[in-house]
C-alpha cells in the first residue's frame, strides 16, 4: 500500500493547476453570464493533451490512466466545475471510441480525438429517465444499406459543440433489452441539435438536446457489435462518467476548503480572526475530513479501473459518497462566509450551485446506492 | 527427519454457490476465493511438531494454478522450510491419479530421502480421499489413512492410531511412510507476526511438468482415467409426517416408528 | 500510488483474522457478562507478537509499520472491539517506551514488553478533563532520591491489568509537565474503582490512585520537562490510528451482519436485499467503511513517513472513522429491525461499542479543533 503519488502524477497536478489558474480562471465570470463553452479554451486543453490523458499512446494520447485523469479533473474542477464537466464528458466520448470502436473507426477518428480536434458526445439519456433503460424509445431500423434512427436525446453534455455523437438506440424488432450504439456526425441529414437547457450551475458547460428524425446512418457507423449498446454505454459511464463526477466533487471540496481557510484567517470578529472560534474550526475540520475520505475512495476506484479489475461497486460508491460530501462541504464553506456567502462577488454560492448538479448526473445517487447495495447483498 | 506435506487449495466454503462446472466436469476456479484445505493444515502442523521434537526439514507440495501461490505463503508462514507449487497448463483437469502421479514426482525430485509424507484425509471439495493411498503406491511407501495420532517410535517406525467403528487400531508403520490424517490429530498453529516476517524471505519454487519429466499423456485431463460425468448438489430435506388421531392413537403410532421403538420403555 | 496490500499485509490480515475467530470469538459472551480481560488471551496475543508489532526487532518486536498495525487491529475489532481497544492502548505503552524511553528503560523492559509479558498502559486523564491539561492536578515533587507523586487518574484503559503505567504530572518545582513510569508494586500506587461502561466489555476502564507514590529517579520517562509532548506524541501516533482501526473493525462486522441478514430475511416473499431502502443502507455502510479505511491507512502511512501532516490527518481520521462507525452500526441495527434489540445478535453490541469510541483518546470535538487550528494556522 503506497500513498505516494508518482513523479508523473505530481507533475501533472502542478501543470494542470497552473493551466487552470492561468487560462480557465479568467473566463469564469464570463461563463457565469453567457453560459457558453469557450472553444478557444477547448483548443488549448486539447493542445495540452488533456483529452488524451487516459487514451493509449498508440492512439495519440499519453496513456497516463484513470487515476491521473482524476487528478486532472480535480484540478480543473477546483477552478471551474462547468469546464471540468465539459472536459470529463469529452474524455468519456473520446475514450469510448478508442476503447470500444472498430479498427476502422479508431483509425478514422484518433488521434484527432486525443488532441481534442474532434469532440464526441455520448448520448444515452431520454425523457423516460437516464437509468430506466427499457423506457428508451429512440429506434434504429435496419434498412439494409443503412440504419434509420429516430428519437430525441436530452440532457446531453456538450451537445452543441461536438462533431460526433454516440447514440444508444433500440434495435427495431429486437428483444426488450436489445440496444446498439451508433456514431452520428454533426451535419448528417435528419440529425440536429435541439434546445439548450438553462441550468442553475455548471455554467460554461452546454447541456442540450440531440434530435434524430429518420436520420440515415451508414452501416460502418454501427459502434461496437450489434446488440452491445447497453454494455458500451455502461462501460463509458462507469469508467469515465462516474469517476469524472467524483473528480469534480473533489475539486469543489478542495476549492471550498481553501476558501474557508482563507476567510477564517482574515475575517476578524470580537478582535480576533474567526479561525479561533470552535464552530469555524469544526466546519473546516469536517470539510477537510470529508475531502480526504472522498479522495482516497475515488482514487482507489480509479486505480481499480487502471488495474482492469472489477470496479462498479467501488465506482458507484465513490460517486455518491464524494458528490454528497461536496454538497455538504460547499454548503459549510458558504456558511463560514456568512452573508458574504450569498454575494455573487464570492465564489461560494457558485460552488453550492455546481455541487447540486453532481447528484443526478451519470446516474442519480439513489441509483448508485442501488448498484452498490445490490452487488453487495443480493445473492446471485 | 524429512517430512513432506501435501496440501490442496480448495474453494472457501462461502463460495461454493459461485462455482461453475465446465462441460468436461472440471471446475471453473477463476475468481473464486481459495483456502488451504482445512485438514491439510493438521497435516502440516504435525510435520512442524515432528521437526520441533526431532529436527529435520518440512517441505510443502501443492498442485494448482498460480493463484495458489499466495496460499502457499501461508504454509510457509506456519513454518514450513520450503514450498513447491506444481503448476503447468498440462496439469489442468487432473483426477486423483494424475494428481498423485505429479505429487509423487515432485517429492521424488525435491525430497528423495523423505521419511514421512503427511496429507489430509480428504479435501472438502471433491472428498475422494484417494490421493493419500495413490501417493503411497507411487512412492512405494507404507500407508495408513484416517490417523488421529502419530508418534515417532524407535527403530524407524511410526506408531499410528486410526479409528475403527468400536475403538481404534494401533499400528507400527515402517519408514518411509505416507499417512493421511484427520482433524482430531492436533490444533493447527496460527502464524505469529514473527513467523510472517520470517516467511517473506522464503521462496516458493514452481515446478513445471517438464521439470518433473511428466509427459502430457500422464498429466491433467489427458492423464486422467476417471472423468467426472456429472456434479450436482442433492437437496436434503427432512421427511416430515404429522400424526393424526387422538392422543392415545398418536402416542401408539409414535412408539411403533423405527428408531423410537425400544427408546421409550 | 498503489492500493494493493503487500504480501506481508495480506498474510497479516489472514492470520490475525483466524486468531480472532478461533481464540477471541469464543470468549465474547463471557466478556459481555463479566467485563474482564481474559489473562489467557493476553498471553496468547503476546505469543503471536501482537504487542510488539511496531517495536524494533532488537527489543523483541517485529518492526512492522503503522499501516500494518491498523490492519491487525481492524481484524481484532471485527470480532471484539473491547479486546482491540485494550490491545491498542497497551501498544501505546509499547510505542511510547520505544520512541521516548531512555536506553536503560527500554532494556529494562525488553523483550518482555514486546512479548506482552509486561503490560504498560498510559494514564493521563483526570477528572478535570482529558484535553484540559492546565486543569491537571497530579503533582510530582523532587525528593532527591525519588519523586513523590500525588493524584488520581480516571478513565484509564487497562487500569486493572497493567503492570506499570506512564503518567503525566506537573513538577512541583518547575510547574512543567513530566512523564513518569510507575510500577504496580510501588508504595502508594493502586488501581481504584472500575467503571461500569455501556460497552467495550472485556476492556478494563478504571481509576489509578497515586497516594504519596514513590517513583525512583530512573523512572522519569523520556527527558525532563518533555513529558507532555511525549504523551501527545503517543496519542497522536498510536492512539488515534488505534481508535480508527477499532472503528473499521466494527464497521466491517456491521457490513457483514447487514448483508447476511438482508440475504436471509424474507419479507413479501423475497429476501429483503431486493428492497431499495435496504440496498441504500448497505451501500452507505460500504462507502463509509471504505472511505474511512483508506483515510485511516493514509494517516498511518503518514505517521510511518514521519510527515508533519500526520497530526492533522490522524485527528481527522479518528473523528471521521469513529463517527462513521456510529452511523454504520446504527444502520445495521435498523436493517435487523426488532432483532437488533435482542442480545442474541451481535449488532446491538457493535452499536454500544461504537459509542465509546467517540470520546476516547480525545473527543471528536477536540479532534475537530485540532484539525481546524492546524489548517488555519498562519505560516510565518
Amino acid at each position: 500500500m503506497d500513498f505516494q503519488p508518482t513523479v508523473q502524477q505530481d507533475l501533472l497536478r502542478k501543470a494542470v493547476r497552473q493551466f487552470a489558474e492561468d487560462e480557465i480562471a479568467p473566463l469564469v465570470n464570463e461563463m457565469e453570464i453567457n453560459d457558453d463553452t469557450p472553444l478557444d479554451l477547448v483548443g488549448k486543453m486539447g493542445d495540452q493533451g488533456f483529452l488524451g490523458v487516459a487514451i493509449p499512446a498508440e492512439y495519440g494520447g499519453t496513456g497516463m490512466g484513470h487515476l491521473a485523469r482524476m487528478i486532472m479533473i480535480e484540478e480543473v474542477g477546483r477552478i471551474s466545475a462547468g469546464i471540468a464537466m465539459a472536459l470529463q464528458v469529452m474524455q468519456m466520448g473520446a475514450g469510448m471510441v478508442v476503447d470500444l470502436g472498430s479498427a476502422a473507426q479508431k483509425a478514422k477518428y484518433s488521434p484527432l480525438l486525443a488532441q481534442g480536434k474532434i469532440l464526441v458526445a455520448p448520448a444515452i439519456t431520454e425523457s423516460s429517465g437516464g437509468s430506466d433503460l427499457e423506457g428508451l424509445s429512440t429506434r434504429a431500423v435496419d434498412e439494409g444499406e443503412y440504419y434509420s434512427l429516430t428519437g430525441r436525446k436530452v440532457f446531453i453534455t456538450n451537445s452543441h459543440i461536438s462533431e460526433l455523437a454516440v447514440i444508444i438506440a433500440k434495435n427495431e424488432g429486437g428483444a426488450k433489452r436489445d440496444f446498439s450504439a451508433f456514431l452520428i456526425e454533426n451535419g448528417t441529414e435528419g440529425f440536429r441539435r435541439g434546445r439548450m437547457e438553462r441550468k442553475i450551475g455548471f455554467h460554461g458547460c452546454i447541456t442540450g438536446e440531440l434530435i434524430m428524425e429518420n436520420c440515415r446512418i451508414p452501416k460502418e457507423n454501427l459502434f461496437g457489435d450489434k446488440g452491445r449498446g447497453l454494455a458500451i454505454a455502461l462501460r463509458g459511464i462507469n469508467d469515465y462518467g462516474r469517476m469524472g463526477m467524483a473528480g469534480i466533487a473533489l475539486g469543489l471540496m478542495q476549492a471550498s476548503l481553501e476558501a474557508s481557510v482563507k476567510f477564517a484567517r482574515e475575517r476578524i470578529l470580537y478582535g480576533k480572526p474567526i479561525s479561533n472560534l470552535a464552530p469555524i474550526q469544526f466546519k473546516i475540520a469536517e470539510i477537510y475530513a470529508d475531502l480526504e475520505a472522498s479522495r482516497f475512495l475515488a482514487y482507489n476506484a480509479a486505480w481499480l479501473i487502471d488495474q482492469k479489475k472489477k470496479s462498479d461497486t467501488q465506482v458507484s460508491s465513490a460517486k455518491f459518497f464524494s458528490t454528497e460530501a461536496a454538497l455538504q462541504c460547499t454548503r459549510k464553506a458558504m456558511d463560514i462566509y456568512g452573508a458574504y456567502g450569498c454575494m455573487k462577488d464570492y465564489p461560494l454560492e457558485r460552488y453550492c450551485r455546481d455541487a447540486q448538479l453532481l447528484v443526478p448526473a451519470d446516474g442519480t445517487n439513489d441509483i448508485m446506492r442501488i448498484i452498490a447495495g445490490r452487488n453487495l447483498a443480493v445473492k446471485k | 527427519m524429512h517430512v513432506a506435506v501435501c496440501v490442496k487449495m480448495v474453494p472457501a466454503p462461502g463460495q461454493w454457490s459461485r462455482i461453475v462446472f465446465r462441460d468436461d466436469g472440471s471446475l471453473q476456479r477463476e475468481g473464486i476465493e481459495l483456502i488451504i484445505n482445512p485438514v491439510d493444515r493438521n497435516a502440516l502442523e504435525e510435520a512442524l511438531k515432528i521437526r520441533q521434537a526431532r529436527g529435520g526439514t518440512v517441505a510443502v507440495f501443492s498442485m494448482g494454478p498460480p493463484s495458489c501461490l499466495e496460499h502457499l505463503r501461508e504454509a510457509l508462514a506456519m513454518g514450513a522450510d520450503r514450498a513447491f507449487l506444481l503448476s503447468d497448463r498440462n496439469f489442468a483437469g487432473a483426477d486423483t491419479l494424475a494428481t498423485s502421479r505429479a505429487l509423487a514426482a515432485g517429492i521424488k525430485k525435491e525430497m528423495p530421502g523423505f521419511d514421512l509424507v503427511l496429507c489430509g484425509s480428504a479435501s472438502i471439495d471433491s472428498g475422494t480421499a484417494q490421493v493419500g493411498p495413490q501417493l503411497a503406491a507411487y512412492l512405494g511407501a507404507a500407508h495408513l489413512t484416517e490417523a488421529f495420532s502419530i508418534s515417532v517410535g524407535e527403530q524407524n517406525c511410526f506408531q499410528v492410531r486410526t479409528a475403527g467403528s468400536h475403538g481404534y487400531f494401533v499400528t507400527d508403520l515402517r519408514k518411509p511412510a505416507v499417512i493421511s490424517v484427520t482433524k482430531q490429530l492436533n490444533k493447527p498453529r496460527i502464524p505469529t507476526l514473527f513467523d510472517i516476517m520470517a516467511s517473506c524471505n522464503k521462496e516458493i519454487i514452481i515446478l513445471s511438468s517438464a521439470e518433473l519429466s511428466l509427459p502430457k499423456s500422464e498429466s491433467g485431463l489427458e492423464g486422467s482415467p476417471t472423468k467426472v460425468r456429472e456434479l450436482f448438489f442433492s437437496p436434503a430435506r427432512r421427511l416430515a409426517r404429522i400424526l393424526e388421531g387422538s392422543m392415545e392413537d398418536r402416542v401408539e403410532e409414535l412408539l411403533r416408528q423405527p428408531g423410537v421403538a425400544g427408546v421409550l420403555k | 500510488m498503489d492500493f494493493k496490500l503487500n504480501m506481508q499485509q495480506e498474510l497479516l490480515k489472514k492470520t490475525v483474522r483466524q486468531f480472532a475467530e478461533e481464540e477471541i470469538a469464543p470468549l465474547v459472551d463471557e466478556m459481555e457478562r463479566n467485563d474482564q480481560t481474559p489473562p489467557e488471551l493476553v498471553r496468547k496475543m503476546g505469543e503471536q507478537g501482537f504487542f510488539g508489532v511496531t517495536a524494533p526487532l532488537e527489543y523483541g518486536g517485529t518492526g512492522m509499520g503503522h499501516v500494518d498495525r491498523v490492519i491487525m487491529l481492524e481484524e481484532i475489532a471485527r470480532i471484539s472491539a473491547a479486546i482491540a481497544m485494550s490491545l491498542q492502548v497497551l501498544q501505546i505503552g509499547v510505542g511510547m517506551m520505544m520512541e521516548m524511553g531512555t536506553s536503560e528503560q527500554k532494556n529494562r523492559y525488553s523483550p518482555a514488553l514486546a512479548q506482552g509479558k509486561i503490560l504498560i498502559t498510559p494514564a493521563f486523564t483526570e477528572s478535570s478533563g482529558g484535553s484540559d491539561l492546565e486543569g491537571m492536578s497530579t503533582k510530582a515533587s523532587d525528593k532527591g532520591e525519588y519523586y513523590c507523586i500525588n493524584g488520581r487518574k480516571v478513565f484509564i484503559t487497562n487500569s486493572h491489568i497493567a503492570d506499570a503505567v506512564i503518567i503525566i504530572a506537573k513538577h512541583e518545582e518547575t510547574k512543567k509537565f513530566g512523564a513518569f513510569l510507575v510500577e504496580k508494586g510501588e508504595k502508594g500506587f493502586r488501581p481504584g474503582r472500575i467503571e461500569k461502561k455501556m460497552g467495550l466489555f472485556g476492556c478494563y476502564n478504571g481509576e489509578i490512585i497515586l497516594d504519596n507514590c514513590q517513583a525512583p529517579k530512573e523512572n522519569l520517562f523520556g527527558e525532563k520537562g518533555r513529558g507532555l509532548s511525549a504523551a501527545l506524541r503517543g496519542i497522536s501516533n498510536y492512539g488515534r490510528t488505534g481508535m480508527a482501526a477499532s472503528a473499521l473493525g466494527l464497521m466491517q462486522a456491521s457490513l457483514e451482519a447487514a448483508v447476511k441478514f438482508a440475504q436471509e430475511r424474507t419479507l413479501y416473499g423475497k429476501a429483503i436485499s431486493n428492497l431499495a431502502p435496504i440496498q441504500f443502507k448497505i451501500a452507505e455502510i460500504y462507502a463509509e467503511l471504505e472511505a474511512s479505511r483508506l483515510m485511516s491507512y493514509y494517516a498511518a502511512w503518514l505517521v510511518e513517513q514521519g510527515s508533519k501532516r500526520s497530526d492533522t490527518q490522524t485527528a481527522a481520521a479518528k473523528f471521521f472513522a469513529t463517527e462513521a462507525s456510529l452511523r454504520c452500526t446504527r444502520k445495521t441495527m435498523d436493517i435487523y429491525g426488532a432483532y437488533s434489540c435482542i442480545k442474541d445478535y451481535p449488532v446491538e453490541r457493535y452499536y454500544r461499542d461504537a459509542q465509546l469510541l467517540i470520546s476516547a483518546d480525545g473527543t471528536s470535538d477536540i479532534k475537530r479543533i485540532i484539525v481546524g487550528r492546524n489548517l488555519t494556522a498562519k505560516k510565518n
